[in-house]
């Protein structure tokens, strides 16, 4: 009995016992980089821009914002200072490039039902709330309240922006200037991006510029008149560019800090030049087709039945039109209801500045590779200084469909679920998964263990 | 083996006994010897562990009893840190019997064989993959033995089987007020197998034992999906609710045992079993009304052995020690590793105790300690990644009676 009695209260204190397996907490190291003060520079992805504006929300959950909170775990102060937008402008948020005008702004799209010209209702990109015309808070210089700033990620800026003190110079005349900037700038119009970076005495540093060098020719169509420029719409001088950035990482180093230096994307690779198809002229009746054959007839374009090839304004082509050919894009700012109701692509054709042609994507590809081809020998120079990720090559998988704990994500528009309602910026799991991108090189490089992001946890494209 | 525990509970019916999600904790004499229980053929367990024993017993056997599962799961996650799986416990539960009529001997078994659990919290990193998952089988199985000679007798039972499965995980859409949906499906389902044995009494000192039981197809018809938390934008493309069906392949399991009695006081028995875990090769869902989610998942199982070493020593007249050991393989493959099966290979420790209340009653307790080894996996399909550690602890408890 008394052996029993023992071997009774043993398996009691076992089966109350039921510890739990669990893992020791990990330790993370910071390798051979210092992550205590943390800069971001570069333009609208840095910054936090996603459908359409620059908002509240995005600016808080803007990829150097994560990585900050990453970079915690491996010594970071946890001082981290973003030029948020006050709490009037968060209501939709700011984007005064859709005008010419930088004091009228417009609020981000969200999801949501709109009936076309044609009488169909469909779930679109809708604006949140009516254009901001009467609240120019946001362009009030807010640096002494809440600088300096760790994120200098500035919407609209190209590589020779960065070390111009005109871009917070608002003028008639002035082209550069930037309100993005002017809001945050140390000192407007003496101050530059490059010299607030070193207001917060970094150690380490994350560029991401030139994207806008080329995508500004890319995202207007393509309708510079010169080769090479210094307007938003112009490719940028490739010495020019390479000057840019050599001095803008010269500078950085200079400081002692640390950094990773990101790439250029691919166009083919983002929704904005690739959701609307080049046969999207859908006709239905058969008179539709004999008024559009006979409306061509003289340069041999010839219509069907069901989905066609748009028709184009190409000043090449004779009679300066033609069908778009299968490899060419349609930018996603072509106006719908032109294309609905209005002809546009069939009866008149779309104009130049709505999409490109094989010659200007080959020019753009071309300056593309040129650009990053410059960004890698840059990194190459400073091995154990500088990490090169590339986001060409990412956004180029992206493509294949990423899948990050059983959830996938392509760069398909809203459905893909990694791009925000614009078309071109990520939306913040999109931001997620670059941040993932910077800290597995960064790792690699370094050799530190900074853990993921988890992508999942970030709001998605929101369905109404 | 490595480990050295004893644990008194080799009973682990719901969470992954004999790899996958096979329970092998049948009876408590035979838990306590590491579940080498093919070869023995002394109890009415063998209803279970081989039915052509039960025509060698010496008299009629009614046993019943049940056993508390405590699996506890750990997750490492290079996002999060350790993530523990949140407690859950099992109480399977099994009820033998067999009378002898002459030469034939008839028997009833109703037990749990398979089944397994696993929850991790409604907000988890892997909450899209899931959030909980829960099967329970029932099976019960009529069966006759012959005892062919004094040495040999055979036996076989039909076994008529149900399931109730039950899945829950998140769905990657956001709404205004809904961060993300929740889908949740629930089914039963029923199939048929048979479990046959052969029993050979070898000496006075020896048996052994050969059983097949084998596999299980669960049929789940018109099972219950629901999805809450949806958008209504996207309400067609999930319902409210939906029939689904799928099936669930259980395995068969062949064993050979060996018991060898040394003296009055000690006996060892040796287990091995192979369990045809290669026909669970993928779990898939088929939506008759709304064909749009079914879902094809690649499982990719591989046929499984497990060996069990065990011992039964009286220590008085009225009072056994059992103590046993187990090794068994995970029918997981690297790259299927997922958290609602996070299995591995595995030691068993086991206890147990037998006391004699009366000439005709018994009474067991067991207590089985199963230790997972630590396991890293990518998995193909969903890209989840880290690392599982997991143990389970099973009490158990039992009667006998014969007459």
């Amino acid at each position: 009995m008394y052996k029993l009695r023992i071997i009774v209260s043993i398996s009691i204190l076992f089966a109350v016992n039921s510890c739990t397996p669990s893992f020791d907490d990990p330790r993370y190291n910071t390798g051979t980089a210092d992550f205590t003060s943390y800069v971001a520079l570069g333009n609208s992805f840095t910054a936090g821009f996603a459908d359409a504006a620059l908002y509240v929300e995005g600016q808080e959950n803007a990829y150097p914002a994560m990585l900050a909170r990453q970079f915690m775990m491996v010594g970071n102060s946890g001082e981290f200072h973003t030029p948020l937008l006050d709490a009037a402008n968060a209501i939709g948020g700011v984007n005064p490039s859709a005008s010419t005008d930088p004091l009228q702004t417009t609020t981000k799209f969200i999801l949501g039902y709109a009936t076309g010209c044609d009488g169909v209702t469909t779930l679109t990109p809708v604006p949140y709330g009516p254009p901001n015309t009467q609240n120019n808070s946001y362009l009030q210089n807010i640096f002494a309240s809440m600088g300096p700033f760790n994120n200098l990620g500035v919407p609209g800026i190209k590589s020779f922006h960065l070390d111009n003190p005109d871009v917070a110079l608002l003028s008639p005349t002035n082209k550069n200037y930037n309100p993005f900037y002017a809001r945050m700038a140390s000192d407007p119009q003496f101050s530059t991006i490059l010299g607030d970076a070193q207001l917060v005495n970094p150690t380490f540093f994350t560029l991401w510029i030139g994207s806008n060098d080329v995508l500004g020719y890319a995202t207007s169509g393509g309708i510079s008149p010169v080769s090479a420029g210094m307007n938003w719409v112009d490719i940028s001088p490739i010495d020019t560019f390479k000057l840019a950035l050599t001095n803008a990482v010269n500078k950085l180093l200079a400081t002692g800090a640390k950094g990773a230096v990101g790439n250029i994307p691919d166009i083919t690779d983002i929704p904005f030049f690739t959701s609307i198809p080049y046969n999207g002229l859908n006709l239905t009746r058969q008179g539709q087709v004999d008024t559009l054959n006979n409306l061509y007839a003289s340069l041999g374009i010839i219509f069907h039945l069901g989905q066609n090839a748009y028709v184009v304004a190409d000043s090449f082509a004779p009679g300066g039109v033609r069908q778009i050919q299968a490899a060419e894009l349609i930018l996603l700012t072509i106006p719908q209801e032109e294309i609905r109701c209005n002809g546009m692509g069939s009866t008149t054709p779309i104009p130049d500045k709505y999409w490109l042609d094989q010659d200007e994507m080959d020019l753009i590809r071309n300056i593309t590779i040129a650009f990053n081809n410059h960004i890698s020998s840059l990194v190459n120079n400073y091995p154990d200084k500088l990490a090169l990720v590339n986001f060409n090559a990412y956004f180029n998988n992206l493509t294949a469909g990423i899948i990050f704990n059983g959830v996938t994500y392509t760069p398909e528009f809203i459905s893909g679920g990694a791009f925000s309602l614009d078309g071109i910026h990520p939306n913040q799991r999109g931001y997620a998964l670059i941040a993932n991108q910077y800290i597995a090189v960064i790792n690699a490089t370094f050799g530190s263990t900074i853990p993921q992001v988890d992508v999942n946890k970030f709001p998605g494209i929101v369905f109404p | 083996m490595r480990k050295i525990l004893f644990t008194l509970f080799s009973f682990l019916p719901l969470f992954s006994l004999a790899g996958g999600f096979q329970i092998n904790t049948q009876g408590e004499k035979a838990n306590g010897m590491g579940g080498s229980a093919t070869g023995i053929g002394k109890d009415a367990s063998s209803v279970y562990f081989n039915p052509g024993s039960l025509s060698l017993q010496e008299k009629s056997c009614i046993m019943g009893g049940f056993n508390f599962v405590s699996p506890r799961a750990s997750f490492l996650s290079p996002i999060n840190g350790n993530v523990d799986a949140e407690k859950v416990n099992f109480t399977p539960f099994y009820l033998y019997g067999f009378y002898k009529i002459n030469r034939f001997t008839i028997g009833l078994g109703v037990n749990n064989p398979y089944g397994m659990g696993s929850s991790w919290g409604d907000d988890w990193e892997g909450k899209y993959i899931i959030q909980e998952i829960k099967l329970n089988t029932f099976y019960i199985q009529p069966t006759v033995s012959y005892k062919i000679t004094d040495r040999i007798g055979v036996g076989a039972g039909f076994v008529y089987a149900t399931g109730h499965a039950f899945v829950r995980k998140a769905v990657p859409v956001t709404g205004v007020s809904t961060p993300y949906g929740e889908a949740e499906l629930d089914g039963n389902g029923h199939g048929f197998g048979f479990n046959a044995g052969l029993f050979f009494k070898l000496s006075e000192q020896a048996t052994a034992g050969l059983s097949y039981r084998s596999r299980v197809k669960l049929n789940v018809k018109d099972g219950d999906a629901t999805f809450s938390g949806i958008p209504s934008s996207l309400s067609s493309e999930f319902p409210a609710s939906a029939g689904f069906n799928t099936e669930i392949n259980l395995p068969s399991t062949l064993s050979v045992g060996l018991a060898y009695q040394f003296n009055d006081k000690l006996m060892v028995a040796l287990d091995f079993n192979l369990t045809g875990w290669a026909v669970y090769d993928s779990l898939n869902f088929e939506f008759p009304d709304h064909p749009d989610l079914d879902s094809r998942s690649g499982r990719n199982y591989k046929n499984a052995i497990a060996a069990r070493l065990g011992g039964q020593y009286k220590i008085t007249k009225k009072l056994d020690f059992r103590a046993g050991i187990a090794f068994d393989e995970s029918p997981v493959r690297d790259g299927y590793l997922s958290p609602e099966l996070p299995d591995a290979n595995k030691s068993i420790l086991t206890f147990g105790a037998g006391y004699q209340i009366t000439e005709s009653l018994s009474a067991d307790l067991s207590f089985m300690l199963e230790n997972f080894a630590e396991r890293k996996d990518v998995n193909y399909e969903t890209n989840f990644s880290g690392k599982y550690k997991s143990t389970v602890t099973v009490f158990g408890i039992g009667v006998n009676y014969v007459f």
